[in-house]
Order: structure tokens, then sequence, then C-alpha cells
């Protein structure tokens, strides 16, 4: 094993871990994969809603950083958690158009009808599953950009580069997609469903 | 535990309560347990991508076999032989274009080359006027 230097304060810790690995430390990549797999495979179940698909994406996403690290700059470009984010969200987009659906969570149950639990609240498990169907329901992109934002908790900036895109675009994705979220009646069990009706 | 920013939680705060409640949830999940077998094919996919460090570099002398040239050392030489003469290059191609013009279109009035410098015929045109023309060029009145 090679002596590592400490990274910096503000430095990426992934990054010197990724250039160890790189510089042949044979212990750098088991502490790059405690460190970054348990939320890569997170996030691609959350988008995939399959397990074992989202096991085979962030095993791909993983192999891609293992090959990018011989011409990482730590200096320049993303943080190494961001850029693993990227590489799982299309691996797991690529993944949802060959299956040529556009909702990633069919598995997910059916909205579930608030009268029967409108009274003494939801218990969590049915809160999360009327969550991941609602977010099933959303646009591929916004629906990634919820995901990211209020379950990764990523900063919009974070989010901008995943997506390629700016952080204005970030920021009009997530007002809309609150807005079909807010208004999904799994989701509002503060109103009355008589008064829907 | 991932700690929430403020802008996090100011956007949740316009929510209905139901939909902040069950994204703070799902927010508040722990990562799930990374199945061993996974774990072990992600490592071994690390162990085989892994650069492995390689010898030093021999210096360039030593590449080179005792007694010989190495297609290296060969290149190298022509190119420092050659390295002079490439401005020489820009000349040759515009005398080989001048050539070309010359043979194929000839100016109507060149001399013959070869007859002025008495390997040949009598040049057929005469550069200068005989020597009575130039007395009379330049002494009209005599001439008259």
């Amino acid at each position: 094993m090679l002596n590592r230097p400490r990274p910096a304060p503000g430095a990426d810790p992934d990054a010197a871990l990724l250039a160890a690995y790189a510089a042949g430390d044979g212990q750098a990549a088991a502490a790059l994969a405690a460190r970054l797999l348990p939320r890569g495979l997170r996030l691609a179940a959350r988008l995939l809603g399959d397990p074992a698909e989202a096991e085979d994406v962030a095993q791909e996403a993983m192999l891609r950083l293992w090959r990018a690290a011989p011409g990482w700059r730590p200096d320049g470009g993303a943080r190494v958690g961001t850029w693993l984010h990227r590489v799982v969200v299309n691996l797991s987009t690529d993944r949802l158009r060959r299956r040529g659906r556009t909702r990633p969570l069919e598995a997910a149950p059916d909205p579930i009808d608030p009268r029967p639990s409108a009274e003494a609240g939801l218990i969590a498990q049915d809160r999360a599953a009327a969550l991941h169907a609602a977010l099933g329901r959303l646009p591929e992109r916004q629906r990634i950009a919820v995901v990211l934002r209020h379950l990764e908790a990523l900063s919009n900036p974070e989010i901008a580069e995943i997506l390629e895109t700016g952080v204005e675009a970030v920021e009009s994705l997530l007002a809309r997609a609150r807005r079909t979220l807010a208004a999904d009646p799994a989701l509002r069990h503060d109103i009355d469903p008589d008064e829907e009706g | 535990m991932i700690p929430e920013d403020d802008d996090l939680r100011r956007a949740e705060g316009t929510l209905p309560a139901d939909l902040a409640a069950a994204l703070a949830a799902a927010r508040q999940e722990a990562p799930p347990a990374v199945p061993a077998a996974l774990l072990a094919r992600v490592l071994a996919d690390a162990a085989a991508a892994q650069p492995r460090p390689g010898p030093e570099p021999a210096p360039a002398s030593a590449a080179a076999p005792r007694g010989g040239f190495a297609p290296g050392a060969l290149r190298a030489a022509i190119g420092r032989i050659a390295r002079p003469l490439a401005g020489l290059g820009g000349i040759s191609t515009a005398a080989l274009a001048a050539g070309l013009w010359v043979g194929i279109a000839q100016p109507g009035a060149a001399p013959d080359l070869f007859a002025l410098i008495g390997l040949g015929l009598e040049p057929e045109l005469a550069l200068l006027p005989d020597h009575g023309g130039m007395a009379d060029f330049l002494d009209p009145e005599a001439g008259g």
C-alpha cells in the first residue's frame, strides 16, 4: 500500500483516493467503493425502480470510474461523486429508453386511495409508495431533478452539471415538478376527497 | 443522515405537508446495504482495470542495441541530416514550376540561349541594331 497524501481542506477526498488508485494503491478501490457505491446504487434504484437493474448500473458506473482514473484531473472538472451521479443518471436513462417506457416506476404500487388513511395519517411505507408512484408520473427530466434535489439533496449547480444544463433550467424543472406533485391527489391528504369529486 | 440546506427547507415549506413529509422521509432513508456479490464484482473490476506501475523507462542510449541501428535511432539520424535541407524545398519547387512553364508555353520573344552563348546558329533576333544603325541612332545628322 502506498502512502496517500492527506487531501487539502476543501479538496475532493474522492479525487485523492482515485489518484491513489491510479497510482497502484490496492486499498484505494475498496475505500472509494465504500464511499460511492451505496449512493450510486440508491440513485439507480430510485430512477429505475428495479434492484437488479440498479446493481448493474452501479457496477457499470464504477467500472467507468476505474477506467477514468488514470486521466482524472483533480484540479478541473467535476467532483468524483458528482461525476459518478451523472454516469448513473445517464446509464439509467439509457436503460429506461431502451425499455421503451418513459416512467421508471411502473413496478411501484398504484397511487393509494387517501380515504382509508386520511384520519390516522399515512404510515411511512404508504407515503413512500405514493411518492414513488407520483414521481413515476413526472416527465423524465423533472423526475431526475426531483430525485437529485429532494431525495439525494444535491445542490442546484450540481444537478445542472449532472443534467448538463444551466442552473435556471434546473430551477424551472423543479418548479414544474413541485407544482405537479403538489397537485397529485395521492400526495394531498389534506384535501377532503368528497370536496375534490 | 443527509444534511439539508436552507434552500431545500424553504422550497419544501411551500409544499403540501404530506408531500414535504414524504420527501423528507425518503431523503433520510439510509442507503441500501450493498450486496456482497455486487461489491465483489466492483472490486474485481477495479483490480482488473487498475493501471500497473511499469518498469522505469530506460534511457534512449540503452534502448538501442549495441553495434547496430535501432529504427528510432535511424529515423532520428535521417531527421538530423535532412532538417537543414528542408528550406531548399521551396526553391526547388519554384524552379521546377518555372521550367515547366517555359517548356510548355515558351514566350515567342524568348531568345535562343544556346545561340547567344555561341554554341549554335546565329541568333535570329537582333537584340541590338547593327553598327551603322547604331551610329545613326547616336548621331542622326552624320547619317543624313
